[in-house]
């Protein structure tokens, strides 16, 4: 007899509807899976073998022929387990083939004693489901809540093959899974702005960083609060929309990272240690994960000790940071995942730190300098838009207790600003991915900052890039500031984040 | 092979028949022979057609009995089966390849059943 399920594998990032079809009937007694399996699903056969015998249920010993299709497409992993196990339940008339069955999409990993086990991706298999038209949809419990935040689908959790059987014979009710409360964003409680103490300037970039999505560098010696400031980045941000956060949850129920299946609501914020692997970064593996940049997905992606990055790590991060999507190419098919990502680096100013720090004495040979800051020029560097001196707080500034603004208070500003660029490009659209013509059209300057702009892009031998740079910062400038007009002093702002401290030293 | 083993294994397939008959099954064939080799025991029950493999051993100082029925061995079974099912025109029956190991244990002969032991493949 023939049974057909229907399952979801993952391709990339996204769920792609897939059918088990089970065939058992008579003659020699065999068990093949066919249909592009790699070795976690040819394994299912041995767990569906151990599962259906531990839970009073025979395997038939007659030939059992498997087929997932689409045949042409690899499948990965072994979220098929289920389907198979059920699928020759009923091929061989053990339980009966009801609609339940059939028109219900299932996923879940068995164990050798029938228990349904988490399988990563589950969001991204929901979404699927319900672009297929399927209403209702089997997924191991500690998936369900993921899965049941997709509106319109009935969320069946499954703990083990026993109970999942006896719901398919209505001799049990499940409760489908309520969908997860709608809480509020819940930023990370150890980052606040209110905990750093001084670096005023820093703070005030890393606001319009955040308000118009500019990327960032940040030189200053150890100990300075780069990391700190990097960190405190993601509360400024306003927290994702539905379509966002479905988008980042998405990410991270493929990476298997998502906290008990509850949705990402706020900018993610990654930093990856400068050891990291081409693969660790971008994303990849013989089965393609996503990397660092894709799990910083609408977030912030934060690589401290940026000249300590292998020089092919940092420029794979242009093709992502110019389209907002990393595509993966593999023998057999080419993924895609996206990776729209806020990028803020740090730096020390030279090798050992403290090059130009007062009262610091550094140790580095101007040879070793050099070939240090070597690592900021380029095509990289041109793609960053606001560069900014952290310098070492001296003890008086710490031991004060003056008032340090929240993150919150940042946030409101930031949102302002957000909303003005919003209905200048519609949702989602920022200042810093303006095209050249847009940057004509909603940058006017009047006489006064075009003069002043003209002589600071001689002064600063600024590039025709960093002139379109310079402009869409100056528009968020005035966007936090509420203002449509740009006023020289936006423009004053601006230029001095292109411009670096150890600028007109020999070594640059 | 030495007389005193042939008579070994001949005890091993009486009582291997005794138990399958007690079940209710039909004795079809025993040590059927062709040019690939001999089958130990073909035996029917309903629409399903078993190979029985039967292996005897004295002693457990080079392991149970079933353990040596290898890999090798399964196959020449399969091939000798499907020759089998060819020969005598056996269609739309299920199949089974199914192990008795016949052991000398605690004083006494005692047989193990092993059913769907391996597949085809």
């Amino acid at each position: 007899m023939l049974a057909v399920l229907k399952s979801c594998t993952l391709t990339g990032y996204e769920g792609m509807l897939t059918l088990v079809e089970v065939d058992v009937s008579r003659g020699f007694p065999h068990f093949d899976i066919v249909g592009l399996a790699d070795t976690a699903v040819k394994e299912s056969r041995e767990r569906v073998r151990a599962a259906l015998t531990n839970n009073g249920f025979k395997l038939p010993s007659d030939r059992i022929t498997i087929n997932l299709a689409p045949a042409a497409i690899q499948k990965h992993g072994p979220v098929l387990d289920l389907p198979i196990a059920l699928g020759i339940l009923a091929a061989s008339g053990q339980i009966p083939g009801t609609d339940r069955l059939l028109d219900t999409l299932v996923t879940g990993e068995l164990s050798l004693e029938g228990k349904i086990r988490p399988v990563k991706g589950v969001l991204s298999m929901a979404i699927a489901a319900k672009k297929h038209g399927f209403t209702t949809m089997v997924v191991p419990q500690e998936n369900a809540a993921e899965a049941a935040a997709i509106q319109g689908l009935t969320v069946i959790p499954a703990r083990t093959l026993g109970d999942l059987v006896a719901w398919y014979k209505g001799q049990r009710e499940v409760a489908p899974a309520a969908p997860p409360k709608h809480q509020g964003p819940c930023y990370p409680s150890q980052y606040d702005l209110a905990r750093v103490k001084g670096q005023h300037a820093a703070k005030r970039a890393l606001e319009v960083a955040a308000a118009g999505g500019h990327n960032l560098l940040m030189v200053g010696p150890p100990g300075s609060g780069k990391t700190m400031l990097a960190n405190c980045l993601p509360t400024l941000m306003p927290p994702l929309d539905h379509q966002q956060s479905l988008e980042v949850s998405q990410i991270y129920s493929v990476a298997g990272l998502l906290d008990q299946g509850r949705l990402v609501t706020v900018p993610p914020f990654r930093g990856p240690h400068h050891s990291a692997s081409l693969a660790g970064i971008v994303g990849g593996g013989s089965i393609p994960r996503p990397g660092e940049i894709s799990l910083a997905h609408h977030g912030v992606l934060f690589l401290d000790e940026f000249p300590e990055f292998r020089r092919e790590v940092i420029e794979v991060l242009r093709q992502p940071m110019e389209e907002g999507w990393i595509t993966i190419a593999r023998a057999r098919a080419s993924y895609r995942f996206p990776a729209r990502f806020l990028l803020v680096a740090a730096a020390n100013p030279c090798p050992c730190g403290y090059y130009g720090v007062e009262g610091g004495e550094c140790r580095c040979t101007p040879g070793q300098i050099a070939r240090y800051r070597s690592k900021f020029s380029g095509p990289i560097l041109d793609r960053i838009d606001m560069w900014v001196d952290v310098p070492a707080v001296s003890y008086g500034k710490l031991r004060q207790s003056g008032y340090e603004e929240a993150s919150a208070a940042v946030r409101e500003r930031v949102l302002r600003a957000r909303e003005a660029q919003y209905r200048r490009f519609g949702p989602g659209g920022l200042n810093s991915g303006m095209d050249t013509a847009q940057v004509e059209t909603h940058c006017r300057l009047d006489r006064e900052t075009e003069l002043l702009l003209g002589r600071a892009f001689r002064r600063l031998r600024l590039s025709a890039r960093a002139y379109q740079r310079v402009l869409k910062v100056t528009r968020t400038i005035a966007d936090l500031a509420g203002r449509e007009k740009i006023l020289p002093e936006d423009m004053a702002e601006a230029l001095s984040y292109r411009s670096m401290s150890w600028e007109g030293d020999d070594y640059y | 092979m030495w007389p005193m083993y042939r008579e070994r294994g001949r005890e091993g397939e009486e009582l291997a028949v005794a138990a399958a008959l007690a079940e209710g099954y039909e004795i079809l064939a025993r040590n059927w022979r062709c040019h690939l080799g001999e089958l130990d025991m073909v035996i029917k029950k309903g629409e399903t057609v078993v190979f029985a493999e039967v292996k005897t051993r004295k002693g457990d100082n080079y392991g149970e009995a079933w353990e040596s029925v290898t890999q090798a061995k399964q196959a020449r079974i399969v091939r000798l089966a499907r020759w089998y099912a060819k020969v005598h025109k056996l269609e739309g029956y299920s199949f089974r390849f199914d192990v008795f190991s016949v052991d000398y244990k605690g004083g006494r002969w005692q047989y193990r059943w092993f059913k769907n032991a391996f597949l085809a493949k």
